[in-house]
Order: structure tokens, then sequence, then C-alpha cells
């Protein structure tokens, strides 16, 4: 069960879920300018371009006009060596840009704290090390927890991240509000 | 006989269930639509825009068609009849009723319920199922406010605009012929027609555009995010969409006509 205290400002995970179940827990509690998630199962949208999709939340929440969201877009993805996807429709990324492309989307709005959830099902087997490296990168950004099966473990060994096995996520507790 | 009442009361049913969760869905959407802060922000100005161009300006071509095509057959068989009854006076009052207020409305409503209707079903249906609305409520984005409102709200505006141009095109299609047939001027017949509108003739048009172009995006949008995550879902929803669009479509038709 996941808790929301006003009071607290805190969200507390308290559960053995498997992990969609946690996902689906989480989303229901979900401040999205506080906590976001980049997920397999959570999808960008088809009919928008991919800098209509990364500047969505600027532009629905914060009255960005279309043309400074079109510059805010254009520097996170130049970061990327993405900037030429710019106006294409996300089904003509391949799933590692997918990936960056959903993660810009969820930073948009600066979030202190960001979820992957089983990066391994958004990625094919090469672009695991690429995607370790993203990570790298953007982990001084925001507090990042990924969800990922044991077995993939080995490949965060490089990564100073903490493991929190299955049975004592109840431990884990996320700040939401400012 | 028993079975009879049995099958007759479950439809009973089913409409009356139809109708209480299209109104409240109805009341949702036009009340975060109109009165949410977010209706107004950039996202969803662009929304509207698009779902405008989809609704509207992709029709203007085969709108511009039909209404030379009816309105040179209509104008055209209406003033040759008024002409050999010696009744010419009475093209204002005829013209006025058959175009502006029966066949602008009707044929506008057709083209945007098989162009609109249609694709707003699988459009909001593909996206349920591909988790997409899933995703916006993630970003904490209300669906009714970004997915639903401009639909419907597009939908309403092309509808309007559609049937004033039909209206337009179908008089000036049909002074085309009618100019080869006798020598009447432009000037008249507008002038004949302009000066025959009366308030209930305004109204009867109101009525209808607005409420065939509401119909036409919110019953396929309300059935689509009822649907279960199936591609037999979608066909079956196509049916029940189209079913509910075409009766109430001519409720829509008969009350204009009936209580204006």
């Amino acid at each position: 069960m996941i808790n929301y205290a006003r009071d607290k400002n805190i969200v507390s995970v308290t559960a053995n879920y498997m992990a969609d179940t946690m996902q689906s827990e989480l989303l229901k509690k979900t401040i999205w300018s506080n906590v976001s998630i980049v997920s397999y199962n959570i999808p960008l949208l088809a009919t928008l371009s991919i800098f209509e999709n990364i500047t969505l939340p600027l532009q629905y929440f914060e009255n960005i006009k279309r043309k400074d969201a079109e510059t805010i877009a254009y520097h996170l993805l130049k970061k990327y060596n993405l900037t030429k996807a710019m106006y294409l429709r996300p089904k003509r990324l391949n799933e590692f840009e997918h990936l960056i492309v959903k993660y810009l989307r969820a930073y948009i709005r600066k979030p202190e704290h960001i979820f992957f959830f089983l990066p391994h099902r958004m990625l094919i087997t090469d672009d695991y090390s690429p995607f370790i490296e993203f990570i790298k990168e953007v982990k001084p950004e925001c507090h990042i927890t990924v969800v990922e099966n044991y077995r993939y473990l080995i490949e965060y060994k490089e990564l100073e991240f903490k493991e929190i096995p299955y049975n004592s996520w109840q431990t884990l507790v996320l700040k939401t509000l400012r | 006989m028993y079975k009879l009442l049995y099958r007759i009361g479950s439809l009973v049913i089913a409409v009356g269930n139809f109708f209480k969760g299209h109104s409240l869905f109805c009341l949702q959407v036009s009340s975060k639509g109109i009165f949410s802060r977010y209706s107004y922000s950039p996202a969803v100005q662009m929304a509207v825009l698009k779902q405008i161009y989809y609704a509207g300006i992709e029709l203007i071509v085969i709108m511009t068609i039909t209404a030379l095509i009816l309105g040179m057959t209509l104008v055209g068989i209406i003033t040759k009849v008024l002409f050999a009854l010696d009744a010419a006076p009475n093209i204002g009052p005829i013209l006025t009723t058959v175009i502006i207020r029966i066949t602008g409305p009707l044929v506008s409503g057709i083209l945007i319920i098989l162009r609109t209707s249609t694709t707003l079903l699988v459009d909001v249906g593909m996206m349920k199922s591909n988790r997409e609305i899933k995703a916006l409520e993630v970003m904490n984005i209300d669906p009714y406010i970004y997915i639903y409102f401009p639909r419907i709200a597009a939908s309403v505006v092309s509808m309007v605009v559609l049937s004033i141009y039909f209206s337009t095109v179908a008089i000036i299609g049909g002074y085309t012929l009618l100019s080869f047939q006798s020598n009447t001027s432009l000037d008249y017949v507008l002038s004949q027609i302009v000066s025959t509108i009366a308030f209930s003739d305004v109204a009867t048009f109101t009525f209808k555009t607005v409420l065939i172009g509401f119909i036409a995006a919110s019953i396929p949008i309300y059935i689509a995010q009822n649907m279960q995550n199936s591609r037999t879902a979608l066909i079956q929803g196509m049916t029940s969409a189209m079913i509910g669009i075409f009766f109430t479509f001519i409720i829509i038709i008969i009350l204009g006509e009936v209580f204006i």
C-alpha cells in the first residue's frame, strides 16, 4: 500500500508488490511535478511529434508558448544528438531513443525523483550498456530509482546505486513536496 | 412472450443506462472544458486547432463538390417549378427552408458523422488500448480536458461553419445553373433569401448544427472510453456508436422542426 501524508510531505511505499503492481499503486499517488515515471508501459503519444511529447506537461501546466517550448525541447534533445528527430513521430525512433524521450518528458518539470520501471523491457540487449552510461549522466540531476529484475542488477555494478531488495521496499520513502 | 418482454426490458434498461452515462460524460466534459484553467493552455488550444483541421478543413473539398451538385439540382428544380407556376416571388422562403433549414444541417451532419465520428471512435479507442490515455493520467493531465474536450469543441465548430459554407455554396451553385436558364440576377435571389430569413430559421439552424456537432463527437468518444481492450470491442463499439448517433441525429432533426 502506498500512503500519502500531506502534513509530513511524504509518500511511503509499504509493500512487497511485483513491479507492475507497485507501479500502478505509485501512479495513483504520483504528483507529477515531484515524482516522475519512465516505464515500458507508459508510451509516448503517437499523434504528437517528439518535441510536443516532451513539452506537453510544460505547455499544459505552465502555459509555455509553442515557440518557447520548441527552444526548450531543442536544447534538451541536442544533449543526446536527437535534434533531427524533433518533429518526427515516436514510431520513427528506436527503443533507446524512445527511452531517452520518455526520460526527457519525465524530466521536463524538474521532478525530485524519477523512477525507471523495468528498463530491460524498453531496450534491446545491445542497448543496455549505453543505458548505464545514460543513467550515469542523468544521476546528478535528480534522484533516480531503477526498478529492475535481479538478473539485470549486475549491469549496475559500476554505479553507486543502493540496492533495495524486494522484501524491504517498505523502507523506501519518497519526498514529494518541495 | 416472457422472452420477448425480457428482451424489451433489457433493451430499455441498456438504452437508459447509455443515456444516463452519456449525459454524465457530456456534463463532465463541458464543465471541465469551460471552467478548468488548463482548457485555455497552449497545449489544449493547439489540440483544438488540430482537431478543427481534421474535422473541418479536410472536409472542405468533398463539401464543396457535394454543395455545388446538390445546390444545382435543388435550386434548379425548385426555381424551374416556381417559374412554371408563376410563383417566382416565393423563391426566398422556399430556398431558405429547403437549403438553410433542412439540407445544410442534414448533409453537413451526415458528412461529419461519416468522417469525424468514425475517426474519433478509432482514434480514442486506439489511444485507450495503447495506454496513451494512461500516460496522460500519469502526467496528471486530465484526458477530459486534453483529449475529449478539444475533439467535441472542434466537431461543434466544424459542423456550424461547414453548414454555413454548404448553404452558401449550394445557393451559388444553384444560381450558376439558374443564370443559364433565366435572366434572374444573383442579387435578386440573395435579396429574396435574406429578406425571408426569420429568427426561427436561425434558431433551428443553430439548434441543429450545434447539437449534431456535439453528438457526432461525444457519442463515439463516450463509447470508446468505455471499451474493453480488444479488437472485437472496436467493431462492437463502432456498431453501437453508429446506431446511437443515427437515432439521436433523427431526433434532433425532428425536434428542430417541431419545436422551433
